[in-house]
C-alpha cells in the first residue's frame, strides 16, 4: 500500500483544551506505532497557548487568573517557542510522523518541510510567500512564512526520540493568520506579557492576515489547498520507498486524498477517531 | 556510565539550546526510556529520554545554554 498523510479535517473551532490534546495524542499515536504519518487541520477558541516553559514562571498562576478575567484562557501546548493567541480566524496544521534515526531528519529538515507545503497551499490560493524569520513578529522562527515582509504563519515542534525502535516521533504544527481583526489578541497576548514582566519585543505591525491579500480568501479555501497539497505530498517515512523506485513516486503523487470530515475514519488506522 | 547526549545532528548552525526542565533530580534513579528533560531550541521541544537504567547524574542545569552534541547528563 503506498503510504499517504492519514488527515483529519475539524470543521467547527475545539475548545482550546481539546485542541492542544489533540496534537499530544496525534504524537504518541506515531510514537507507539499505531499509525505511521498523521495529519490535523483544526481550529480553537481564543485562548492563548504557551509552551511548558513559560508555566514555570512564578508569575503564571497570577497571569493566567488575569487573563481568565480578560476572557482569555491559557493553555500549555506541546510545542516550543514563545506565547501565542490562537482564535477561530487563525488555522492550525499539525503533522505527527516518525523517520528512522539513520535519516538525520534534523529540526530544520522538518521545519523546510512543513514551511514548503505550506508556501504550495499559499501559492494554490493565489499568494506568494517567503520563508525567514520576520523580526518583530510574535513567536519569531526561521522558517517563518511572510508576506510583503509581514509575518502570515509560524512553525513549531516536539519531538520525541525512540530508542527501541531507532526513529524519531515528530509533531510539527504550523498557525496560519486566515482571517479577522487581532487586535484584540494582540492585546491580550501583551497583557499577559505584562503580567509575567516578559519584554515585550514584538509590533502587531509586523504580522498580517489571508484575507487581507486576496478577495475570497477564508478558512475554507486555506483548508481546501491545505488538503490538496496534503494529498499530493506524501509523508516523509514514504521517501524512501519512492526514492528507491521512481515509479512509485509518480504513484504517491497521482494518490488521491483521503480526507475525513470532523474526525471519521480514514486510511489504514482509527486516527480520526482518537484525534 | 552512560551519557545522555543531544544528538549533534538535532539542529544546524551554531544556536544554543538549553534544558527547560529536568523531570528528575540529580541522583534520581531512572528507567530505560523514562522521560528525563525537556530540551528546548529553534521554538522545538525536545523530550530526552534516559538511555539506560541507574542513577541520573546531571551535568548541564536548566536554563544553561548548550551546544548541539553535547553531553547533558549521565547515567551511573
Amino acid at each position: 500500500m503506498i503510504p499517504t498523510w492519514s488527515l483529519s479535517r475539524i470543521a467547527a473551532p475545539l475548545s482550546p483544551l481539546e485542541a492542544i490534546a489533540g496534537d499530544v495524542r496525534m504524537l504518541d499515536i506515531v510514537a507507539r506505532g499505531d499509525a505511521p504519518a498523521l495529519a490535523r487541520l483544526w481550529r480553537c477558541n481564543s485562548c492563548l497557548a504557551v509552551p511548558n516553559r513559560v508555566a514555570q514562571s512564578a508569575e503564571f498562576p497570577a497571569a493566567v487568573s488575569s487573563l481568565a478575567e480578560m476572557g482569555w484562557p491559557v493553555v500549555i501546548r506541546a510545542t516550543g517557542g514563545t506565547p501565542v493567541p490562537l482564535t477561530p480566524g487563525m488555522l492550525n496544521l499539525s503533522l505527527a510522523y516518525c523517520v528512522p534515526a539513520a535519516w538525520n531528519w534534523s529540526i530544520d529538515d522538518a521545519y523546510r518541510h512543513l514551511a514548503g507545503l505550506l508556501q504550495q497551499a499559499l501559492y494554490g490560493i493565489g499568494v506568494t510567500a517567503e520563508i525567514g524569520e520576520i523580526a518583530g513578529a510574535i513567536c519569531p522562527g526561521r522558517f517563518d512564512l511572510a508576506i510583503g515582509g509581514r509575518k502570515i504563519a509560524g512553525a513549531a515542534q516536539r519531538r520525541r526520540s525512540l530508542p527501541g525502535q531507532n526513529s524519531t516521533a515528530i509533531l510539527a504544527h504550523a498557525v496560519i493568520f486566515v482571517t479577522g481583526d487581532h487586535r484584540m489578541p494582540f492585546a491580550a497576548l501583551r497583557a499577559f506579557e505584562d503580567r509575567l514582566r516578559n519584554p515585550v519585543d514584538w509590533q502587531a505591525e509586523q504580522m498580517t492576515c489571508l484575507q487581507d491579500h486576496g478577495a475570497g480568501i477564508d478558512v475554507a479555501s486555506m483548508t481546501g489547498s491545505l488538503v490538496t497539497v496534503l494529498a499530493q505530498s506524501p509523508p516523509p517515512h514514504a521517501w524512501a520507498l519512492a526514492s528507491a523506485r521512481s515509479p512509485v513516486l509518480h504513484a504517491l503523487r497521482q494518490q488521491s486524498p483521503r480526507v475525513a470530515e470532523d474526525g471519521i475514519r480514514i486510511g489504514r488506522c482509527d486516527a480520526g477517531n482518537l484525534l | 556510565m552512560i551519557p545522555v547526549i543531544i544528538p549533534p545532528d538535532l539542529w544546524e548552525g551554531d544556536v544554543a539550546g538549553a534544558v527547560s526542565a529536568w523531570l528528575f533530580s540529580d541522583g534520581d534513579a531512572v528507567r530505560t526510556g523514562d522521560l528525563i528533560a525537556e530540551v528546548m531550541v529553534e521554538k522545538t521541544s525536545y523530550d530526552v529520554t534516559a538511555p539506560a537504567a541507574g542513577r541520573l547524574q546531571i551535568r548541564i542545569p536548566a536554563e544553561m545554554p548548550f551546544k548541539r552534541g553535547a553531553i547533558i547528563a549521565a547515567i551511573a
